[in-house]
């Protein structure tokens, strides 16, 4: 990943980026530093930092128009930017000019028109210490503006920033001799006077590269037109003090308000971008990754691009560095090895049947409702295949391995045949990966077939139908039968998303949790990831198909005597009852164990990345199982003594 | 430790230097093993305690 590579991610991002007040003002005033500054009372500091951008702070104080108010965030009652300046102006002890010791410079400049762009000109070179000589028609300095009814505090102005330099003002020459100088400017002002002063500031830059490169710059006149504006309050130093309190200091973060990763993180997008190169150049020993933690967290929702103002999808910044991390053999294997594991054994339980003749229709009810939901998917399939003579596909969509950055092939699918997919998160890996490939959710074959009888439930959106409308649209009809209490604000994840779940287990039971607590309903969700992620926690809560096609009851229970609170941490920690039974059966056949001093069993088996330990005791034809347990770490066996 | 036996060899397990790995990094931990089969037992408070942590710190490196 170079650096051009993952700043592409983030191009765009405006976070840190001036706020429109500043990059309304013609002279890119920092408007927040100097606010914050008036704030607390630090009047030098602000008049530096004001006259630093507008050269002539009083004259600019004056006949600026504000255009800052204008594009204020706080449109009901915009910053009084001018009348903060007008306190400050009348609060700032030392208004004189700074002295720059550098050495002086031998170019010699002439500088004809003492208005207001000779005279910024002119000091912008003389602070630079080149030889600098003014010369005017008039008596005077100031332009038009010497007719102005407050010339006599523009002229003090004047004499402030000019008190530091050595400027030679020639005044009364019509045709000045040109001979002898380096440069000769002809300042004329322009009808606006601070369009003249942000003119005559860029010509003294121009100027210079001219004497220093020899190319004169091409002109860019300012393209600012003062408009009529009330005159400021006049505000006391308190009343100022609160009103510059007042701006919120604006910066977008979106992403990081609408993200709980990124919030935890407070790492803004252009930091990740930055952070996430310097982290692919890492060179174990002497350094170490940093990003790690961060890179396997992303929920992959999609919320930072909804809330982005200029569509920014993180994700794929991140997305991008865990693929790095899987091409070049560093993934931390431990964080997706469990649903790795489900989705083989998905690919190679799944059941395959062709459509019936005549059909085009594919059932791809997706790993999860295949699983979590057996018999509700099988009878939503049996009723696809009556009505629609649907085959069936129950092979994973690859998100998983989308999600772990691991480097495959897309599913092999017909793309002649259209597939019925019921999990949104199909729908997205699919359409990401095959985009010819024909899809339909299931749930707009069942339109119209209604839910008698419901309770009131919040419907949960899916974040991976974030941007698939017509799934929304189909859910919400399908359910219309149901009252319901549409929630549409969130389209938060639920906390399964991009399968952070081992990588960052803190993150995911505060995203549930929130979750959770924001609705008092039970919820009513169309993705089975959704529905394991909430039941886990306790809430009431049901996937749609489960009340169109309800699961009789089956008893398929493994012969396992499994107390509550184990059962608890195993869901947890992702550990399956299957899981177990393979430990014990692995123990029980091979009869490597160990046997406690109470006459309970303990054995292991190795699964993938994870070593499992199991705490058993045989009763009967069944297993009371008093601990289950796993670690990431794997240890070599010391060779027989 | 003195309690737990391998089933295997009906031997009580005893404390032995056993190596580790993880994520490229390889170390060395005092845990009970069987003294004839080798056989490594980790109980549960060091799989979710010290073990816990030092694959902690090693993802996020």
């Amino acid at each position: 990943m170079t650096q051009e590579q993952t700043q592409e991610f983030v191009k765009g991002c405006i976070r840190g980026e001036p706020p429109p007040c500043a990059s309304a003002c013609p002279f890119r005033l920092d408007v927040k530093d100097f606010l914050a500054k008036c704030a607390r009372g630090k009047w030098t500091s602000a008049y530096k930092t004001y006259r630093n951008a507008v050269v002539f702070p009083v004259v600019v104080a004056e006949l600026c128009g504000a255009p800052c108010r204008g594009v204020c965030k706080l449109t009901e009652q915009p910053i009084e930017l001018s009348a903060v300046e007008r306190t400050m102006l009348s609060n700032v002890k030392k208004r004189g000019a700074d002295f720059y010791a550098i050495p002086p410079k031998p170019q010699r400049i002439l500088i004809i028109g003492a208005g207001l762009r000779g005279l910024a000109c002119a000091l912008g070179l003389a602070q630079k210490q080149y030889q600098v000589t003014v010369t005017d028609p008039q008596d005077g300095w100031g332009g038009a503006i010497r007719s102005h009814p407050k010339f006599d505090v523009f002229d003090a102005d004047f004499r402030d920033q000019f008190s530091a330099v050595k400027v030679e003002f020639r005044y009364g020459e019509m045709n000045p001799e040109t001979s002898g100088y380096d440069a000769v400017l002809t300042a004329v002002d322009r009808d606006d006077p601070i369009a003249s002063i942000v003119d005559g500031a860029a010509d003294a830059l121009r100027l210079e590269t001219y004497v220093q490169t020899g190319v004169m710059p091409e002109a860019q006149p300012s393209a600012y037109r003062c408009t009529e504006s009330p005159p400021p309050r006049e505000l006391s130093e308190p009343e100022a003090r609160a009103e510059s309190a007042r701006c919120e200091q604006c910066d977008c973060s979106a992403c990081l308000d609408a993200c709980p990763m990124l919030k935890s993180y407070r790492k803004d997008p252009k930091r990740l971008a930055l952070e996430f190169f310097t982290d692919a150049f890492v060179n174990p020993p002497l350094s170490t990754h940093s990003m790690t933690r961060e890179a396997y967290s992303c929920m992959d929702c999609g919320a930072c691009k909804a809330a982005c103002p200029q569509s920014i999808d993180l994700g794929r910044l991140f997305h991008a560095y865990r693929r790095m991390r899987f091409e070049n053999g560093t993934t931390p294997a431990a964080f997706h090895d469990i649903f790795l594991r489900r989705m083989e054994r998905f690919n190679e339980s799944g059941r395959v049947l062709a459509p019936l003749d005549g059909s085009r229709y594919v059932y791809f009810p997706g790993c999860a409702v295949a699983t979590e939901l057996p018999d509700t998917s099988a009878r939503a399939f049996d009723f696809l295949r009556e009505r629609y003579g649907a085959g069936l596909l129950e092979r994973c969509c690859g998100s998983p391995l989308i999600w772990a950055g691991v480097d495959s092939e897309p599913p092999k699918l017909d793309l002649n045949a259209t597939y019925i997919y019921a999990c949104p998160s199909c729908a997205e890996s699919l359409r990401a990966q095959l985009p010819n490939i024909a899809t339909l959710s299931v749930y707009d074959l069942l339109s119209g077939t209604g839910i008698a009888d419901a309770p009131t439930f919040t419907l949960f959106h899916a974040c991976a139908a974030r941007d698939n409308h017509a799934l929304q649209g189909a859910v919400e009809r399908l359910a219309s039968g149901a009252s319901l209490t549409v929630n549409r604000s969130t389209l938060n994840c639920c906390g399964y998303g991009g399968q952070t779940q081992l990588a960052n287990p803190r993150q995911y039971r505060e995203t549930v949790e929130s979750n959770v607590r924001s609705d008092s309903n039970p919820y009513l969700v169309y993705c089975a990831n959704c529905r394991e992620t909430f039941k886990r926690q306790g809430k009431e809560c049901y996937h749609i198909l489960e009340l169109l096609f309800p699961a009789a009851n089956v008893n398929d229970a493994l012969p396992l005597t499994i107390p509550d609170d184990v059962r608890d941490y195993m869901a947890a920690n992702l550990i399956l009852e299957r899981d177990v039974l393979d430990v014990i059966r692995y123990a029980e056949s091979s009869g490597e164990k160990f046997t406690t001093a109470d006459g309970s069993l303990i054995a292991s088996l190795v699964r993938g990345a994870l070593t499992y330990w199991v705490e058993y005791r045989p009763i009967g034809d069944s297993f009371e199982v008093s601990s289950a347990y796993y670690h990431r770490m794997k240890f070599r066996q010391g060779g027989a003594r | 430790m003195n309690d737990i036996k391998c089933s295997k060899c009906d031997e009580f397990l005893v404390p032995r230097k056993t190596e580790f790995d993880y994520l490229g990094s390889t170390f060395s931990h005092e845990v009970p093993v069987c003294p004839k089969c080798g056989r490594v037992f980790i109980s549960r408070e060091l799989a979710l305690g010290k073990m816990s942590e030092v694959e902690q710190q090693l993802e996020d490196k």
